[in-house]
C-alpha cells in the first residue's frame, strides 16, 4: 500500500490490468479453440463420414452472419427484428430443436420478438410474436412417407466410400476439395472441409464446412467471397447438444388473442423453410413436391391469384442457365414492380411467411421494390442497359428489356452473358 | 426510511462518525443520504409514473389490432406486460439518467459542496468510501427498477387483470412464474445499470461538478445507443455498453435463452470492473482540495 501512496499513478495499473485480463481471456479462448487435437482425416474420408452421419435428435443455438455487402436499400431497415426476410443481412440468432424430420422447431430470435416454425407430426405451425399471428397447416399424410430422405434409389453407389469418391469425382472438374485441419465450433472439436472453385471467375473463393469431430454432422458453414478475409456468409452453431429435446418443445397452441390462419398444405412455407434447418434438403424436396402436385387446385383465392401472377410473369419465357459449375448464370424474365404491386399476397413474399397479404401490402411492396430498383446503379454496354446489384457473393443484372441475370460472378461476366444470343429469351 | 433517519444519515455521513471495522453504519448513512435526497425521490416518482401512464393510455385507446410495438401491444392481454413495457420504455433514457445522476453525485457532489475532505477525515480508506458510495448507487438502481416493475404489475393487474402470460415463443405461463420472469428481468436490468453506475462513479471522481458528470454519463450512454443504430458500425456493436440491454427479451422465451443475456451480463461485468478500478485509481491518486 505504501508504494501506492508514494506513487499514486501506479493505481492506474488496476483498470489497465482489468482490461488486459479481459483481452487476454478473450484471445486465450481463441487460442485454445485452435487446438482440438483430432486425428487427421482425408477429404474423402470426411465425405464418407458426412454421408453416414446419423443424428436422430439435437438442439442448439445457431448464429447466422451475413455480410454480403448489400447496398443500403430502403428495404434494408429491419435490423434486430425477428422477421425471416431480414436474414439476408446482419447477424441473427436462431434456436433449433430437432427430433427426427417429423418433429422440429426453429425459433428466430429478434430483440423483443420471435418467429417460430414448429412441426409436430402432421401439424405445421408458424408463429410471429411481433404480429401476434400464427398459421396452421395440416400436412397431408402422404408427405410423411415422402419425408424419408431418398437415400439409396437404385443405381446409387453401394457403400459410402464409393459414394464419396463419386462425389469427389463429380466435383473435381469444378471444385477442389481439401481438408484444412481442425477447428472448434460451439465448444466442440471439428474437422474443416474446404471446397474451392477452380474457376477463378467465381466470386466465391471457398466454402468451408466444419464437421463435428465425433458425430460428423456439419456444425458450421462459411462462404468466403473473393478477396475478403472474413466470411461473407456464415451459419454455425454456437451451442449444440445431441440429446433428445423435450417433447413439450414441439407442442404449440396459439395463445388466446392471436390471429390464426389455417393454410392449405403446399402453399408457401417450403420456400421460406428450405435450408433453414439441419435437414433442410428433405423438406425442400418435399415442399416442392407439394407445390407441383397440389398447388393448382385447392388454394384459397388469394393464394391462387398470387400463384397465377407469378406463373404469368415467369411463363413468358423459360429461364435458361448459361455456363456451368460455379460460374453458371441464370437468365430469366424479371417481374416488374407493377406486377408485384398488382399481385395480391405479395406482402407475404417479402416480409416473412404466413400472413394474408392484402392489396395495400402488395402495393407497398411494389413501391418498395420500385424504390430499391431506382436506387441501384445504372449500367450499360453493347448488351443494352439496365441496373446492377452487386454483392460480395453474387451479382444481379436487370436488363431494361425485362431480363434478369443472376450468378456468383462478376458484373463483367454478366454483361458478357447478356450479349450472348442464347440469353435473349426470344421464344 | 424516515426523514429523521435520513437527516441523521446526512450528518453522520458527511461530517463525523467514529469508525469501526465492518460496521454497516457508513453504508446505512449513505443509503439514507441517497434515498433521503428530495431530487432522488422525485426521480423515483417520475420513473414510477411511466407504467401508470402506459396502462392508462392503453386502457383508454381502442384495443390494439395486434400490430402494436411488441411489448405495448401485449399490454392489454396481460397486466404484467405493463411492467415490461415500462421497463423497456425507460431503459433507453430515464433509468440510465436516474442512475447517472446518483452516481455522479457520489464523489463530485461531495466535492462540490466542500464535504469531501471532511468525509475523508473519517478514519476509513478511500477504497471503502468508494465501495460504500457504489453500494448506494447499486441500491438506488435496483430500487428504481423494482419500483417501476412493482408499480407496473400493480397497475397492470388492476387495469387488465393477471392470469396467464404469453411469452415471445407463443407459449403461456401462470401468474407466479410470470412474476418470476419479471424479477429476473429486473435483475438483468440492474446489472446493466450497474455498469452505468460504475461509469458515473468514475466520472464523478474526475470533476467537482456533479451535473457535468451526469451529463457526461448520459452523453456516453446515448452516443452508445446512436452508434448501435448505425449499420456500418456493426463490427463494434457487441462491445458497446448499451448493445445488450434489450436482450432481456431472452428471459421471455420458453425455455429461457442465454444468447443475449449471457454476453449482456459479461459485458456489464467488464464495464463495471474497468470503471470501478479506474474510479479507485483516480480517487486514490487525487489531491482532494475541496
Amino acid at each position: 500500500m505504501s508504494m501506492l501512496t508514494t506513487r499514486p499513478w501506479l493505481r492506474w495499473a488496476a483498470p489497465a490490468s482489468v482490461l488486459v485480463a479481459v483481452l487476454a481471456a478473450g484471445s486465450a479462448t481463441r487460442l485454445l479453440a485452435a487446438e482440438p487435437g483430432l486425428p487427421e482425416r482425408s477429404a474423402s474420408d470426411l465425405l464418407v463420414k458426412l454421408q453416414t452421419a446419423e443424428v436422430s435428435s439435437f438442439s442448439g443455438t445457431v448464429v447466422e452472419k451475413a455480410d454480403l455487402g448489400l447496398p443500403s436499400l430502403p428495404l434494408n431497415t429491419r435490423r434486430g427484428s425477428s422477421d425471416l426476410a431480414s436474414l439476408a443481412d446482419g447477424t441473427h440468432t436462431l434456436r433449433l430443436w430437432y427430433d427426427g424430420p417429423e418433429r422440429l422447431r426453429m425459433a428466430l430470435m429478434g430483440t423483443l420478438g420471435e418467429s417460430d416454425v414448429i412441426r409436430n407430426g402432421r401439424d405445421l405451425w408458424t408463429w410471429h410474436s411481433e404480429e401476434n399471428t400464427a398459421t396452421h397447416t395440416r400436412l397431408p399424410a402422404s408427405t410423411d412417407r415422402a419425408e424419408k430422405p431418398p437415400v439409396h434409389p437404385s443405381g446409387l453407389p453401394s457403400n459410402p466410400q464409393e459414394a464419396a469418391d463419386r462425389v469427389l469425382d463429380a466435383l473435381d472438374p469444378s471444385t477442389k476439395v481439401t481438408t484444412d485441419g481442425t477447428a472448434r465450433v460451439a465448444g466442440r472439436a471439428a474437422y474443416e472441409l474446404v471446397f474451392t472453385p477452380r474457376d477463378s471467375q467465381s466470386l466465391v473463393r471457398q466454402v468451408r464446412i466444419a464437421l463435428d469431430g465425433e458425430k460428423f454432422v456439419p456444425l458450421r458453414v462459411q462462404v468466403h467471397a473473393d478477396g475478403e478475409q472474413a466470411p461473407a456468409l456464415e451459419v454455425g452453431f454456437t451451442q449444440v447438444s445431441f440429446t433428445k429435446p423435450d417433447a413439450s418443445q414441439f407442442e404449440f397452441q396459439p395463445p388466446p388473442g392471436a390471429k390464426v390462419t389455417e393454410e392449405q398444405p403446399g402453399r408457401s412455407w417450403g420456400r421460406d423453410h428450405k435450408g433453414r434447418d439441419h435437414k433442410g434438403r428433405d423438406h425442400e424436396g418435399n415442399a416442392r413436391g407439394g407445390h407441383e402436385g397440389k398447388g393448382k387446385g385447392d388454394h384459397g383465392d388469394e393464394a391462387k391469384g398470387g400463384r397465377e401472377g407469378r406463373r404469368g410473369a415467369a411463363g413468358r419465357a423459360r429461364p435458361v442457365v448459361i455456363g456451368d459449375g460455379w460460374t453458371s448464370v441464370l437468365v430469366a424474365r424479371a417481374p416488374s414492380p407493377e406486377d408485384v404491386a398488382a399481385r395480391p399476397g405479395a406482402g407475404d413474399e417479402h416480409r416473412g411467411w404466413g400472413r394474408d397479404g392484402d392489396r395495400a401490402d402488395g402495393q407497398r411492396t411494389g413501391d418498395q421494390l420500385a424504390g430499391v430498383l431506382g436506387a441501384l446503379p445504372k449500367v450499360s454496354g453493347d448488351w443494352g442497359s439496365g441496373r446492377l446489384l452487386k454483392t460480395k457473393l453474387f451479382s444481379v443484372l436487370l436488363v431494361e428489356d425485362g431480363r434478369m441475370l443472376v450468378g456468383a460472378v462478376s458484373p463483367e461476366r454478366l454483361y458478357e452473358v447478356a450479349a450472348a444470343p442464347k440469353a435473349q429469351l426470344n421464344d | 426510511m424516515s426523514a429523521a433517519d435520513a437527516t441523521a444519515g446526512v450528518v453522520t455521513g458527511a461530517a463525523s462518525a467514529p469508525w469501526r471495522r465492518l460496521s454497516t453504519r457508513f453504508l446505512r448513512s449513505e443509503l439514507g443520504l441517497v434515498f433521503g435526497r428530495r431530487r432522488n425521490q422525485v426521480a423515483l416518482a417520475i420513473l414510477a409514473a411511466v407504467p401508470v401512464i402506459i396502462a392508462v393510455a392503453v386502457w383508454w385507446s381502442a384495443p390494439p389490432s395486434g400490430r402494436g410495438p411488441n411489448l405495448i401491444g401485449a399490454v392489454s392481454g396481460n397486466g404484467v406486460y405493463v411492467a415490461l413495457a415500462a421497463l423497456g420504455a425507460e431503459l433507453g433514457l430515464f433509468l440510465p439518467l436516474a442512475v447517472a445522476a446518483v452516481a455522479s453525485d457520489a464523489i463530485a457532489g461531495e466535492a462540490n459542496q466542500g464535504t469531501l475532505r471532511y468525509l475523508l477525515t473519517v478514519p476509513v480508506g478511500r477504497a471503502r468510501l468508494l465501495a460504500v458510495k457504489y453500494a448506494g448507487v447499486l441500491a438506488y438502481a435496483l430500487a428504481a427498477t423494482l419500483l417501476v416493475a412493482a408499480v407496473g404489475v400493480a397497475v397492470g393487474v388492476a387495469f387488465f387483470g393477471g392470469g396467464e402470460m404469453i411469452l415471445l415463443s407463443g407459449s403461456q405461463i401462470g401468474f407466479l412464474p410470470a412474476l418470476g420472469r419479471v424479477a429476473l428481468i429486473c435483475g438483468y436490468i440492474t446489472a446493466c445499470l450497474a455498469a452505468v453506475g460504475a461509469l458515473g462513479l468514475f466520472v464523478s471522481t474526475l470533476t467537482e461538478q456533479p451535473v457535468g458528470a451526469a451529463i457526461a454519463v448520459v452523453v456516453f450512454t446515448i452516443s452508445n445507443q446512436i452508434l448501435g443504430t448505425i449499420p456500418q458500425l456493426e463490427p463494434i456493436h457487441p462491445y458497446l455498453m448499451t448493445h445488450w440491454w434489450y436482450g432481456f427479451g431472452d428471459l421471455l422465451r420458453a425455455p429461457i435463452a442465454t444468447s443475449s443475456v449471457g454476453p449482456g451480463l459479461l459485458s456489464a461485468g467488464i464495464y463495471t470492473a474497468v470503471f470501478l478500478a479506474a474510479a479507485w485509481a483516480r480517487l486514490g491518486s487525487r489531491d482532494i482540495t475541496s
